[in-house]
């Protein structure tokens, strides 16, 4: 029983932060962002420590149950939400303004996150993912200016409803189908299929389409774009540098445990999704004039890239996938770092023209600019060109031309507005005023560009403990 | 024989260290804009002496690559870094680091934002070089890829483009031939699972892919040749630069594509994959003709000088077309000779050309007054158009001479085109021996102290190789 209770630690850790945090929020007075991320980084390293002791343990395996792969993705997630709560507060107290019910949506999302990860049962898929939508929408109302987000989460509001309602009649079909909501049970129906049933074909087409909202890939993009544009920085980072881990990982669970057996029908709705995603992201990047809503859509792309990737669920194609992705979000953690430091007379820039001659005034950040915009080129030998190769390579070996083909041209577009924002930053002349940034903010695009170039040198530490994890699960 | 000492390694991490080192320096009007640079010769002077080094350990009789060093990189797909070094290479790898420190030591004094284009410079260096030494089809890939990276960054700070929309199609049409190459190496991979560079030249063309395979990395690699019609990009850059040192650099983009081809040549071309030469003949001479005449006509040096490179490069490239043994146990020899001449001839004319800018005075007799100038400037036209006093005669006229037998009218229409170069080149500088009353330029504006010193050593080394290609060699 004691044992148990220990399994369920880091669930336990996640909930006492969230009550904890309440009191501290209520009842001391003199609180600042720094308190609750002082707070927030001894929860998270415990809750880091705790998934990875008990990494392949559950207490209710019928609706969730950890593996290694899960973990993998689940530390990083941690780990990115430490990193970032930690930049989080220095913008908290920039702006002066309290942290402590963004913190605690932060860890109600991770605790959420924590089971959908580690699913098992569509059940648990189906209210888990509604809580999602939910403290989604929490968090774009952290917003000093109501007026300014009540149209955006508005129209999430409806959006999610929709996408919940989707959900909720895939998962009711597949159980009146399989009489189970366990992925097993529900795996050993379709296995059993001989011939396509049409109502199997739309649950799974409606799953995928929930899945493709919540990664907030094309043509489901708009409420992330939507975040973007009127988020705070916080939650635009959280956004685009944890949740799509983790939405990630359950789908490879769900399709691998679950809806394999329909892995042809599977391949060609997450290639329309995909090649959709590379086209839009990479062609609307180019004309965008706001850098966070270029990179939301520099964000929608790689993620149809991660997908096209995806798309035959071979170990090799997971394993192409899974480096592609800590490769982006790990360029996409120094690019919000460089956004925190981008500021003028306190205010945080988005307009592109105010990156003109950023290298003049600001070289360390610049460089590290540089460094993440070859790499999402796929530049070699930058760490970029690693996740493309795999994926090609991958693509190449179950000779999928067109695939390769909208990827290599996506890349061609894509490449064409990271050399404008190199070439605004560093071929211009012009020296304009930008706030002096927080050295924390060096010190944490130092670990990361430390990280890329020690993952350059030798990306075994990644591929190798993704390819014995994948190696686990099979 | 296996390398212990890991200098192989070594050659390609000083410069990205010295890069490191340059970022890190302080380099402002107190420190006199000197720091960074001073880094920079230091670290190219290092390890021109690891080179130099690398030369008495291997043996100069055996065929093939030596010294073979491998570097684990990625266990999952078992590929490697893989780094071995002949005679080639370990030549052209010299060449251009004594061309880049040329190209250094000539803008160092200039007002320009030193730092970054010396660790760039640094980063460039250290692309080449492990390009020359890989020995496997992805550490190829890799540092023939990275190239791009600071070539495109010092093309764009200082290169003084004025459309930024020409960098952007210079970068990408770069990456198309890239990708070309990637997926070519790709497809081999999965087909033979062959990474090393002399198992890909084994493979037999009776496999029916091997051909395309053959045609797209020739394509890949054409594309960093100014042949027609892959000239476009890499004549509107390189016309419009000023700078010397990234004059210098971007002239190195075709040799990367002449390497590749020569080093990915594969053992055994069957009759009718061969008989379709001729038209990169007939293209390849046409484009010597309209470049040379282009040169003859035009009476910008610069251009004259990419005319030059130009019209030499594609020689190389038709005297590997020819598959004739002679060419291609002269190429390495010829090529050193030639990027020598190439980087002294350019930092020369740049000299001449900002001392024009600087004073607002004709450059029409300025060598009758720069005595230092004159010696350097009249021996590297000399030798350009291959008189007999530097390696490039030997060399490059056995080359010439087996283009002629292996097709006279190709050779006929070759040597025209390098007759017209030698005149521009030529014409220019009797040009600038004839003496002006509008040249304002004296004795005062000669050849500073080491930049004579510099160009004395390049004659000194033409001279020698003239003698003996390999006379820098005590031992083996």
């Amino acid at each position: 029983m004691l044992s148990q209770w220990f399994i369920m630690l880091p669930e336990i850790l996640l909930i006492s932060f969230i009550l904890i945090a309440s009191l501290v929020n209520y009842y001391r007075s003199e609180k600042t962002p720094k308190t609750f991320f002082t707070l927030a980084q001894f929860f998270l390293i415990a809750v880091f420590l705790f998934t990875v002791v008990f990494y392949n343990k559950s207490v209710f395996p019928a609706y969730w149950q950890n593996t290694p792969l899960i973990t993998l993705f689940k530390s990083f997630a941690y780990l990115l939400s430490l990193g970032w709560l930690y930049l989080s507060s220095k913008w908290f107290l920039n702006k002066n303004r309290p942290s402590g019910i963004f913190c605690g949506i932060i860890f109600i999302q991770l605790l959420l996150f924590d089971i959908l990860a580690s699913s098992t049962s569509l059940l648990t898929l189906g209210v888990i993912i509604p809580l999602l939508f939910s403290s989604n929408l929490c968090l774009i109302m952290r917003h000093w200016d109501i007026d300014k987000v009540k149209p955006v989460a508005f129209r999430y509001v409806i959006t999610s409803l929709i996408f919940t309602v989707l959900l909720w009649i895939a998962v009711i079909m597949l159980y009146f189908l399989s009489s189970s909501f366990e992925y097993s049970a529900v795996q050993q129906y379709l296995t059993a299929q001989a011939h396509n049933n049409y109502y199997i074909l739309i649950a799974i087409a409606l799953i995928i389409a929930v899945f493709m909202f919540m990664l907030g890939v094309a043509p489901f993009h708009i409420w992330y774009l939507d975040f973007i544009s009127n988020g705070v920085l916080p939650v635009c980072g959280f956004i685009t540098l944890v949740v799509p881990l983790i939405i990630f990982c359950t789908l490879v669970n769900l399709l691998k445990d679950c809806l394999f057996p329909f892995n042809n029908y599977i391949e060609i709705l997450l290639s329309f999704f995909a090649g959709l995603s590379i086209i839009i992201g990479a062609v609307s990047s180019n004309g965008e004039q706001n850098i966070r809503r270029l990179f939301a859509y520099l964000a929608i792309y790689c993620w149809g890239i991660c997908l096209l990737g995806l798309t035959d669920l071979s170990p090799s194609s997971i394993i192409a996938s899974f480096a592609y992705i800590i490769i982006s979000i790990l360029s996409f953690a120094g690019i919000y770092t460089v956004f925190l430091g981008f500021k003028s007379h306190s205010e945080y820039l988005s307009d592109f023209a105010s990156l003109k001659g950023f290298s003049n005034t600001r070289p360390y950040m610049s460089a590290a600019l540089m460094i993440f915009m070859f790499s999402f080129i796929g530049l070699a030998p930058t760490f970029g060109f690693s996740g493309y190769m795999l994926i090609i390579n991958n693509l190449l070996a179950d000779s999928a031309w067109l695939k390769v083909i909208i990827l290599i041209s996506g890349m061609f577009i894509a490449a064409k507005s990271c050399l404008n924002i190199i070439r605004v930053v560093y071929f211009n002349n012009m020296r304009q005023s930008y706030d002096r940034p927080d050295k924390s903010i060096y010190i944490c695009l130092f670990i990361i560009v430390a990280i890329i170039l020690l993952s350059l040198f030798n990306p075994n530490w990644l591929i190798r403990n993704a390819f014995v994890m994948v190696g686990g699960i099979n | 024989m296996t390398n212990q000492l890991m200098m192989l390694s070594l050659i390609v991490i000083i410069p990205f260290l010295g890069m490191l080192f340059v970022l890190t320096s302080k380099d402002d009007s107190l420190s006199s804009h000197n720091n960074s640079s001073n880094v920079a010769v230091f670290t190219i002077l290092s390890n021109i002496i690891m080179i130099w080094q690398i030369f008495a350990f291997i043996k100069k009789t055996q065929n093939g690559m030596q010294l073979q060093q491998t570097i684990r990189w990625l266990d999952y797909l078992g590929i490697n870094f893989v780094f071995a070094v002949d005679n080639m290479s370990l030549l052209l790898i010299l060449a251009v680091h004594i061309i880049i420190l040329g190209g250094i030591i000539f803008i160092r004094t200039e007002d320009i934002k030193q730092k970054a284009m010396m660790a760039f410079s640094l980063l460039f260096l250290s692309m080449t070089t492990g390009l020359f030494i890989s020995n496997d089809i992805f550490s190829f890939f890799i540092f023939y890829e990275g190239m791009l990276l600071p070539l495109f960054m010092l093309i764009g700070m200082h290169g003084e483009l004025k459309k930024n929309s020409l960098l952007n199609g210079f970068f990408i049409y770069n990456l198309i031939g890239c990708i070309i190459f990637l997926l070519g190496i790709l497809w081999v991979y999965k087909n033979d699972g062959i990474v090393s560079m002399e198992a890909f030249a084994r493979l037999s063309s009776r496999k029916s892919y091997i051909p395309w395979i053959w045609l797209a990395f020739t394509i890949a690699f054409m594309f960093r040749i100014p042949i027609w019609p892959f000239h476009y990009f890499i004549a509107a850059i390189n016309t419009k630069l000023r700078n010397p040192l990234v004059f210098i650099e971007v002239s190195l983009l075709p040799l990367s594509g002449l390497y590749a081809l020569y080093r990915f040549w594969p053992n055994y071309i069957p009759l009718e994959i061969s008989q379709h030469f001729v038209w990169i003949n007939v293209i390849g001479v046409l484009t010597m003709l309209f470049i040379s005449l282009i040169g003859f006509a035009n009476s910008d040096s610069q251009y004259r000088v990419f005319a030059y490179s130009t019209i030499y490069y594609i020689m190389y490239l038709l005297g590997i077309f020819s598959q004739n043994k002679n060419i291609f146990a002269n190429l390495n020899y010829a090529l050193f000779g030639f990027l020598l001449v190439l980087g002294g001839l350019e930092v020369v004319t740049a000299y001449i050309r900002r001392q024009e800018l600087l004073h607002a005075s004709s450059s029409q007799g300025f060598l009758c007054r720069a005595r230092r100038l004159s010696l350097i400037y009249s021996f590297l036209i000399f030798s350009a158009v291959g008189y007999p006093i530097s390696s490039m005669f030997t060399n490059n006229f056995l080359i010439l001479s087996q283009l002629l037998s292996v097709n006279i009218h190709m050779g006929a229409v070759l040597a025209l085109s390098w007759l017209l170069v030698s005149i521009s080149l030529i014409s220019e500088m009797l040009r600038l021996k004839t003496d002006n009353k509008e040249c304002f330029l004296g004795k005062s504006n000669d050849l500073p102290k080491d930049c004579f010193i510099y160009m004395l050593i390049i004659i000194f080394m033409l001279l020698m190789s003239f003698i003996h290609p390999l006379w820098f060699v005590f031992t083996s």
